[in-house]
């Protein structure tokens, strides 16, 4: 190739690059104004090249249609802080994540559910006639694209260095209490921030639409691709964000140019992991010194019970037996919703070691479902294997990868493990399906036998029930038991203090490590169990919409109630059959827009009804309580 | 060729240790020892290294030179787990006690380094898991009684007043069986009456368990009343070391710390 | 002399745990003001309930003849009500010098942050703070993080200053020069309350003083009458 062409595609890198860099600006804006990862950025930029192009369409000039749509965004995201992350300020960093993946669930459903899916062109600013330089051709769309870049990076730079709004904003992030006895008002002040995310995600959307075209699809694709750069180029930092950016971009246009497109996802997110396990602290970052703790925690008083008593395997015993003796009177479509709860309910509790006692957001369950679920696959469909020889070795493999990765993955702090286990999720995700001499690729393994033990098959749906439950009920006692043990308590204790936690002879890695191990283990018998009852093994039911079902049940149970856990996943599976029944049942693209908007809107109103003082009436109705009092009518006590 | 007449090696030794932030050398060319049970203070002023001496020692912050030797082992730059294990627990200058937890369960976290059960075992609740626990809260049980937080026991360790957490956080490093405690400013905070109860307790400790101490602390007539020896710190370096009345009138000692 | 602050029989406390049970306080102008208090007799926590940091409180706080009732401490502080809090409360990951400015936050909330030529009386006070201008908060020793808590307090020159342990963490001579701080200020017209376990110190400098056990104010006074009050000798000032 010669040096033109490689600069062509360089420069077109640079071109994507500056996306990815504007929605990584993005997320550092609002990360270090509030703390919180802000995954809808990904789908305001989308709104922003929508409404641009639907504003057009609909008669206005570019130049009215650009502002208004972008400050449509900005409204959008500010009425988003206003209405939903203001009144549940209180709730954990990780709770309001979610919630943000809630508003892009919405926003996504109601453009389907408004314009459909069908993607939209946008005029150019100034023309498509391509300047030259040299060999190397550019869009004038570009130099657009990359000029507001700069603009934006220099003015987010001087905002937070040098207006007192910026520098208030940075401390109500690091120490709220601290906020406030200076005379700032953190949660006042997170509206500027959240609509200047807004704006500059619009901002991005518009200018870049021209280029491509405007659709509701991309919207998640490119929150998870700004996530990763600003991660991988330093959140906190000025530049991070553009250096992550176009670090991210290049990548991705050179292994498309040298090797197999399809294996494009892996290599990128495996060149990621280098770039993390090298630079810890990002590309840009600066590494924090190792005695300090990191932020300012505010203390909560709320002891956590850490001692396992009778009363607890009780009732937990009984329930699984009760639910188990239950499904058998159960209609087809109950039965198969329980297997599914029971299913997500086992990837839920091992999340709830790593999330909710380790304090780490991890987003690749996935991964380990699928090892399980191929391993089961292959060794029976090809090897022969008996099924439970081939789950015991899938959750093994899944549990060695897990405390390999841990081992490097935790080293890393913040929202590292977030970034690594997406990008391992990535990585299976493709290896799965272009692997297919044992994958089989996108069709998947078939034929896959139901789950027997010693002789006994599960094939019907009862006994496939009545075994999930079990499992579940068995992962819940695990848990449980080992939240409630030495190793729990180091858990939460390394959440208060990790420097502290060390002192104390905790070897935070390696602690991590195995919960993180433990929770493979999980999801990869979540897996094995999955494709025993459906009977083919494909990536579809593993990818990033799983995992969000996942973190989403694992948040509405409340983070560290086991019986949490069984409450959120029945409730994720339940609430599309719910809404189908009352929508009267058309799986139809309006449908799915509908569902979307549903669900995004439940999971945010879920979350508020949990955390909002002002809704502390009607808390009494929420999930959690609920979950609680059904059993207290039976059984006493149930173990949280 | 071991000598009996020999004097017994130092419990701790550190020699030329060295820590530098980027510019700032924040301990420099740091020699000192301590014997097996001896009660030592370390005072300087604000910000002449005192607590990064600690930090170098407990493993937190690795020293960019210099050594670290605890019964002859050496222990430079050993990650902080290790450092407790090999017998050295550490108080913190502000407190750090875990919010989540009760006292009985912060001073158990501090016998977390004596205890070896994995995953597995405290997963199936096998019967090592069992002895593990037993034993960290017999430990556990036996310090709160000893520095009298018996009625708090079972209380989440935050809502406990500033003075008697720091007592806590003191129970929890003892709870690890050490052979050296360092405690950053046990007493800040603390009346009058607390102090002279506080100094009363760690005599108590170090007459009950025989591990010595590294006292760092700002209220002069505490160290002078319960320290051996004292070392005086300026600008990352030794300034005096000597018995608390010599330390008392020296005068450099009077002009950069105490004052007239 | 006008009342600056009075409280009311406040009652505050965390959770199901009351921990003041009515107390009432006076703070005249230009009065400066020690209060006393074994550990836990809950001197913090008054201080964070007259800056409305305790929710569910009840009684009345009243600054400068306006009730403070249903107003969030952002609002308290703009009103001129200072704080060097417990557990010092500053910005880890900012620098000494941005720490400082955001002191000045409720004099200046727009526009860019002032200069560290405006910090100068405040280095002149703590002159260590200036060798650290460019250091993050998070890396400064406790006395140096102490001192910055003592410098973002005062820079805001603020109408009451409310001292919880401003002396915590600092060497015998930096407590001696923070008393006479303290003393400076209240000459130049600021009203200043003290909790500090240093207690003679205290009653040095203070007009008047309270003496708190278990969340009530068990005696109250001129700072001299109480110096020689025989009960307190013996409980706080060490015979
Ligand atoms: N991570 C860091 N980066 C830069 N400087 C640091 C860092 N940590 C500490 N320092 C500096 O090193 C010096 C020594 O700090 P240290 O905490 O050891 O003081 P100290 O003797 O404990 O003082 P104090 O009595 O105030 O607690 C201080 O001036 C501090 O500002
Ligand atoms: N977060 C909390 N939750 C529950 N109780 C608390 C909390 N913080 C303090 N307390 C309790 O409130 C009481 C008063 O505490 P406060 O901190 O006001 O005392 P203080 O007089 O300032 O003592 P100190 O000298 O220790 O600073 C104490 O008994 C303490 O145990
Ligand atoms: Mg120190
Ligand atoms: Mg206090």
């Amino acid at each position: 190739m010669g040096f033109e062409s490689f600069a062509q595609l360089c420069f077109s890198g640079l071109a994507n690059g500056a996306l990815y860099a504007f929605i990584a600006l993005g997320f550092s804006l609002v990360n270090r104004s509030t703390g919180i990862i802000n995954f809808a950025q990904g789908d305001l930029t989308m709104l922003g090249g929508l409404l641009s192009a639907v504003l057009v369409a609909a008669g206005l000039p570019l130049w009215a249609a650009v502002p208004v749509a972008v400050a449509l965004c900005g409204c959008v995201s500010g009425l988003f802080y206003q209405f939903a992350i203001r009144p549940a300020r209180r709730a954990g960093m990780s709770q309001l994540t979610i919630m943000t993946i809630g508003l892009s669930i919405l926003i996504r459903g109601a453009v389907v559910t408004i314009w459909g899916s069908d993607p939209r062109a946008l005029p150019s600013f100034s023309g498509d006639a391509p300047l030259r330089l040299g060999r190397v051709s550019m869009l004038p769309q570009e130099l657009w694209l990359i000029g507001a870049l700069l603009v934006a990076v220099a003015g987010t730079w001087l905002f937070f260095h040098r207006t007192m709004i910026g520098l208030a904003l940075r401390a109500s992030a690091a120490n709220p209490l601290g906020a406030a006895y200076t005379g700032i008002d953190p949660a006042r002040l997170g509206l500027v921030a959240f609509v200047l995310a807004g704006l500059l995600g619009g901002l991005g959307g518009a200018i870049w639409t021209p280029i491509y075209f405007a659709q509701v699809d991309v919207g998640l694709g490119l929150g998870l691709k700004g996530f990763t750069a600003a991660v991988i180029g330093g959140i906190a930092t000025t530049w991070g964000p553009l250096a992550g950016g176009v670090a991210l971009a290049l990548m991705e246009a050179l292994v498309a140019l040298y090797v197999s497109p399809s294996w494009q996802d892996a290599i990128l997110y495996g060149l990621m992991l280098l770039v993390l396990f090298l630079r810890p602290q990002g590309l840009l970052g600066k590494r924090t010194s190792a005695g300090a703790d990191q932020k300012a925690v505010s203390v909560s008083a709320t002891l956590r019970r850490t001692t396992l008593g009778w009363r607890d395997v009780g009732a937990l015993l009984l329930a699984t037996v009760a639910l188990m003796l239950a499904a058998t009177r159960l209609g087809d479509t109950v039965q198969t919703s329980l297997i599914l709860a029971g299913i997500l309910a086992i990837v839920v509790l091992g999340l709830m070691l790593v999330t909710g006692y380790g304090g780490q957001l991890a987003l690749g369950q996935g991964a380990f479902m699928m090892i399980g679920a191929y391993a089961s696959g292959y060794l029976t469909v090809r090897l022969g294997w008996p099924p439970a020889a081939a789950l015991v070795c899938g959750m093994m493999l899944a549990a060695t990868t897990a405390l390999a990765l841990g081992r490097m993955i935790f080293r890393l702090q913040g929202y590292y493990l977030s970034m690594a286990s997406l990008g391992v999720l990535m990585i299976v995700l493709t290896v799965a399906r272009q692997w297919t001499a044992v994958t089989g690729g996108a069709n998947g393994l078939i034929g896959i036998p139901p789950f027997s033990l010693g002789g006994f098959v599960f094939a019907s749906d009862r006994a496939t029930c009545e075994l999930v439950i079990a499992a579940a009920g068995l992962a819940g006692f695990l848990m449980l038991s080992l939240a409630r043990s030495r190793f729990g308590r180091a858990l939460l204790a390394v959440r208060s203090s990790e420097a502290a936690a060390r002192a104390c002879g905790v070897d935070v890695v390696w602690l991590k490590a195995q919960a993180f191990a433990a929770s493979a283990a999980l999801a990869s018998l979540a897996g094995s169990l999955y494709v025993h009852y459906v009977g083919i093994a494909n990536p579809s039911p593993f990818g990033i919409e799983a995992t969000i079902a996942q973190v989403t049940a694992l948040t509405v149970g409340g983070y560290l109630l086991v019986s949490g856990a069984y409450a959120g996943s029945i409730a994720i599976i339940a609430l599309p059959l719910l809404i189908s029944w009352i929508s009267g049942s058309a799986v139809t693209q309006s449908f799915a827009g509908l569902q979307n908007l549903v669900f995004g809107g439940l999971l945010i109103g879920l979350i508020l009804l949990q955390t909002a003082g002002e809704l502390r009436p009607l808390r009494a109705w929420s999930l959690r309580p609920m979950a609680r009092l059904g059993l207290r009518l039976g059984w006493g006590r149930w173990p949280t | 060729m071991a000598d009996i007449n020999a004097p017994a090696p130092p419990l701790l030794v550190i020699e030329a240790l060295q820590v530098r932030f980027g510019g700032l050398q924040a301990v420099q060319a740091l020699d000192f020892s301590i014997g097996a049970g001896e009660l030592v203070g370390l005072v300087g002023p604000n910000g002449a290294g005192k607590t990064t001496t600690f930090n170098a020692i407990s493993g937190l912050h690795p020293p960019t030179a210099g050594w670290v030797a605890l019964r002859g082992r050496d222990i430079t730059g050993l990650p902080p787990e290790q450092v407790s294990r090999a017998g050295v627990t550490r108080t913190f200058q502000n407190v750090r006690l875990f919010a989540e937890l009760s006292v009985l369960e912060n001073v158990m976290m501090g016998a977390f380094c004596r205890g070896r059960c994995g995953l597995l075992a405290a997963m199936l609740r096998v019967g090592r898991h069992r002895r593990t626990e037993r034993r960290a809260r017999d430990v556990a049980l036996h310090w709160i009684e000893r520095l009298g937080l018996g009625q708090y026991a079972a209380q989440p360790a935050v809502t406990l007043p500033l003075g008697l957490q720091r007592v806590a956080e003191v129970a929890r490093a003892l709870a690890g069986e050490p052979c050296l405690v360092l405690l950053d400013e046990p007493a800040a905070g603390l009346n009058t009456g607390e102090k002279a109860r506080l100094t009363e307790l760690l005599r108590v400790v170090v007459a009950d368990s025989g591990c010595a101490l590294l006292l760092v602390e700002h209220d002069m007539p505490l160290v002078m009343g319960l320290a051996e020896r004292v070392i005086v710190m300026d600008f990352g370096r030794k300034l005096a070391e000597g018995t608390p009345s010599e330390i008392a009138c020296n005068p450099d000692v009077i002009r950069v710390y105490l004052g007239a | 002399m006008t009342p600056l602050l009075t409280v009311r029989t406040l009652h505050a406390g965390y959770g199901k745990i009351t921990v003041l049970h009515g107390v009432d306080l006076d703070v005249k102008a230009g009065e400066f003001v020690a209060i006393l208090g074994a550990n836990g007799a809950g001197k913090s926590t008054l201080l964070k309930a007259i800056l409305g940091m305790m929710p569910g409180a009840s009684g009345q706080v009243s600054f400068a003849g306006r009730d403070l009732a249903g107003l969030a401490t952002p609002r308290r502080v703009r009103l001129g009500i200072g704080a060097i809090p417990e557990g010092r409360q500053l910005f880890g990951e900012m620098t000494v010098l941005e720490n400082l400015a955001l002191g000045l936050y409720v004099r200046r909330s727009f526009g860019p942050p002032p200069r560290a030529g405006a910090m100068a009386h405040v280095f002149e006070l703590l002159p260590r703070l200036a060798e650290r201008k460019h250091q993050t908060a998070a890396s400064l020793s406790g006395g140096e993080a102490q001192m910055l808590a003592i410098g973002r307090a005062l820079i805001a020159r603020p109408r009451l200053l409310l001292c919880d342990e401003p002396s915590l963490g600092l060497a015998p001579l930096r407590v001696a020069e923070m008393f006479q701080t303290l003393d400076r200020l209240r000459r130049s017209g600021v009203t200043v309350v003290l909790a500090d376990q240093n207690a003679k110190a205290a009653l040095r400098l203070a007009d008047r003083a309270y003496v708190m056990e278990t969340g009530r104010i068990v005696a109250a006074g001129t700072a001299g009458a109480l110096a020689d009050d025989p009960r307190l000798r013996e409980s706080y000032l060490g015979g």
